[in-house]
């Protein structure tokens, strides 16, 4: 019995009641997952046990561009959901909000999550052949817990691009699951800036010849912040291409988890799978924990993973402060530096210079940085 | 300028420079040359002020002002620019926003008011021109993805920048071809003034063709084996390290 079918027996969700949710984990197989489960490892659930679970009032806001519909309805997910995307199936009205992109446009998706109290935001997003869209995905409230599940689906060469930032979020799990077809692309970048409990779980099936993600991830975790990236990214058909790069700055006695898969199926030749995590360790209190990892049933591959977690590079740090570099400001703008390329990518300059701004405040030192000037200023 | 005296210095438990003394007068350009593994990589790096290399006796003065106790940052302050022999990329960090910390750091600790953006970039245009940095590489992170001549001429622009009192050329020529080599010594000698020292250090009689020095040194087993003027270079092209050696011992 799958854990679906194992949900689909109980009642209906206006029961989400403590009582409610404490049968709906039993039903799972006992509970909330505990640090038993291979999934929960390193992430102590032990926070939400006193937590009432009963759903609080809708906070999520969106604004559509035109070009994209927005229905309500039941689609089947991709996959059968497990725990907290099992627990968002039931706790949610059971509805699904369902965008469709039909037409690209210039301008995103705006998804604006506000929620202080408990929160299932469920999400489908279909774009169709050939569109383009951009979703900037926000997490402004500090939620006692946002259980997020959203399906994607990419018809024939669709792009969407996807930027998601948690601001001290409270507890914040999310399950996003995209199904890519045949030259479509997903993109996704992930900017975490602290945060009680941090966990997304990101599978990806590049299910059509030549479909590409590209995932990527910077966060900053300080005082007793926990992020956590689980990613399942799976080659079905060939010619597929996923890149994982995800940079990290962990400060304070914050965890970061990072656990990163790409997974090449017999049926996907010609595969390409880059996997890379990188972490600063901040502080000695500071904890990483990182897997990034590749199973390949195939020969025909061109694959890379890494992973690093040290401290700044004492030859970067003697070349700054032997031009007349303080070692404050030479620390800052190493730091600043280390994750800053995985923000000039987001695909909104805007944003970018805001997350930038962002990260200069929560970095010691870095808001007094110099801006860097152009060829503009000297006329 | 710049007196060293009876300086020994040591890496971990490796004794490496074993009382050197050296004197480099105001607007004279010295030249420092030596086997493999004589110390001079070790004196570039005691003189900038690099953690790992310990003093273990002797002074450094810079204008009657002793430099050892400083940290890397006042000795740039006080005018000491180490050219180095393998600068690092540092992705992330773009050129001018490097050079503006630097200035920055720079006019703070001697007390002075920041450059203003127009006035440092107007700088930046003029001193590029002259070891002909293209402007692109000035926009991209310090050293990333920069060919070995492109990084030495970067290092050269950063002295034009900073203006240094003295500055160490730390094996400048090493990676260079022909061409590159013309311009980052062209780039050096523009640079000598009446006020400012140098120290290069070289393998090669090459480089010293190019900036030619009014003295050379040659290092051996951490301290000065031998000096003389330019002409030194040559003899020790002839004859080598270890005729040198052997008439000195």
């Amino acid at each position: 019995m799958s854990d679906a079918t194992a949900l689909a027996g109980l009642s209906a969700p206006a029961a989400a009641s403590p009582s409610f949710v404490r049968d709906a984990f039993a039903a799972l197989g006992g509970g909330l997952p505990t640090k038993k489960h291979e999934r929960w490892r390193f992430t102590s659930l032990r926070a939400l046990k006193e937590l009432n679970f009963a759903p609080g009032a809708d906070a999520l806001s969106l604004t559509l561009p035109a070009g994209t519909t927005a229905t309500k309805g039941a689609p089947e997910p991709h996959d059968a959901p497990v725990d907290f995307a099992a627990l968002n199936a039931v706790a949610s009205d059971g509805q699904t909000r369902v965008l469709r992109v039909e037409k690209s446009s210039a301008d995103p998706i705006l998804l604006t999550h506000t929620a202080t109290g408990v929160h299932y935001p469920r999400l489908r997003i279909d774009v169709a052949k050939g569109q383009e869209a951009l979703v900037i995905e926000r997490h402004q409230g500090r939620g006692a817990l946002t259980a997020l599940a959203m399906d994607i689906a990419l018809e024939d060469g669709a792009i969407l691009r996807h930027v998601r930032v948690h601001e001290d979020a409270g507890r914040s799990i999310s399950r996003v699951a995209v199904r890519a077809q045949r030259s479509s692309r997903y993109e996704q970048h992930a900017i975490t800036f602290g945060g009680e409990l941090m966990r997304l779980d990101l599978d990806i099936v590049l299910a059509g010849e030549g479909a590409e993600c590209g995932l990527y991830g910077a966060y900053h975790g300080d005082e007793s912040d926990h992020i956590d990236t689980h990613i399942r990214a799976v080659h079905r058909a060939p010619h597929c291409t996923s890149r994982q790069d995800y940079r990290g700055l962990v400060d304070g006695r914050a965890t970061a988890v990072f656990d990163g898969q790409a997974i090449v199926e017999r049926t996907a030749p010609f595969a390409e799978a880059h996997q890379q995590n990188r972490n600063l360790l901040l502080s000695e209190r500071a904890n990483v924990f990182t897997k990034p990892h590749l199973e390949i049933d195939h020969d025909e591959v061109i694959a890379s993973h890494g992973a690093t977690v040290g401290a700044l590079d004492d030859a970067s740090l003697f070349y700054l402060r032997s031009r007349g570099i303080s070692e404050d400001v030479a620390r800052a703008l190493l730091t600043f530096a280390f994750v800053r390329a995985i923000i000039d990518g987001v695909p909104d300059a805007a944003l970018a210079e805001e997350l930038r701004a962002t990260l200069r405040e929560r970095i010691p030192g870095a808001a007094d940085l110099p801006e860097v000037p152009t060829f503009e200023d000297a006329s | 300028m710049l007196s060293i005296q009876d300086l020994h210095a040591r890496v971990g438990d490796t004794p490496i420079l074993r009382g050197l003394s050296l004197e480099i007068p105001a607007g004279e350009v010295h030249a420092i040359m030596g086997p493999n593994g004589s110390g001079k990589s070790t004196l570039s790096y005691v003189l900038a002020g690099r953690d790992g290399y310990e003093v273990t006796g002797g002074r450094v003065l810079l204008d009657g002002e002793d430099l050892l106790d400083k940290d890397p940052e006042e000795r740039a302050a006080a005018g000491v620019f180490l050219a180095m022999q393998y600068p690092v990329a540092i992705p992330g960090v773009s050129n001018l926003q490097f050079l503006r910390a630097a200035m920055n750091g720079i006019r703070k600790t001697r007390g002075e008011d920041a450059i203003s953006a127009s006035d440092f970039m107007k700088l930046a245009r003029k001193q590029a021109a002259l070891v002909e940095l293209d402007s692109g590489l000035l926009k991209r992170a310090v050293n990333d993805g920069f060919s070995g001549g492109e990084k030495k001429r970067n290092e050269i622009f950063q002295m034009a920048m900073l203006q240094p009192r003295f500055a160490i050329l730390d094996e400048t020529d090493s990676g260079l071809d022909i061409d590159a080599l013309r311009i980052v010594s062209a780039g050096v000698n523009a640079l000598r003034t009446p006020e400012r020292s140098m120290l290069v250090i070289t393998h090669y009689q090459r480089l010293l063709e190019h900036i030619v020095p009014d003295r050379i040194h040659v290092l051996m087993d951490g301290r000065i084996a031998l000096s003389g003027d330019k002409n030194l270079a040559l003899r020790l092209e002839d004859e080598g390290y270890s005729q040198v050696r052997a008439a000195h011992a």
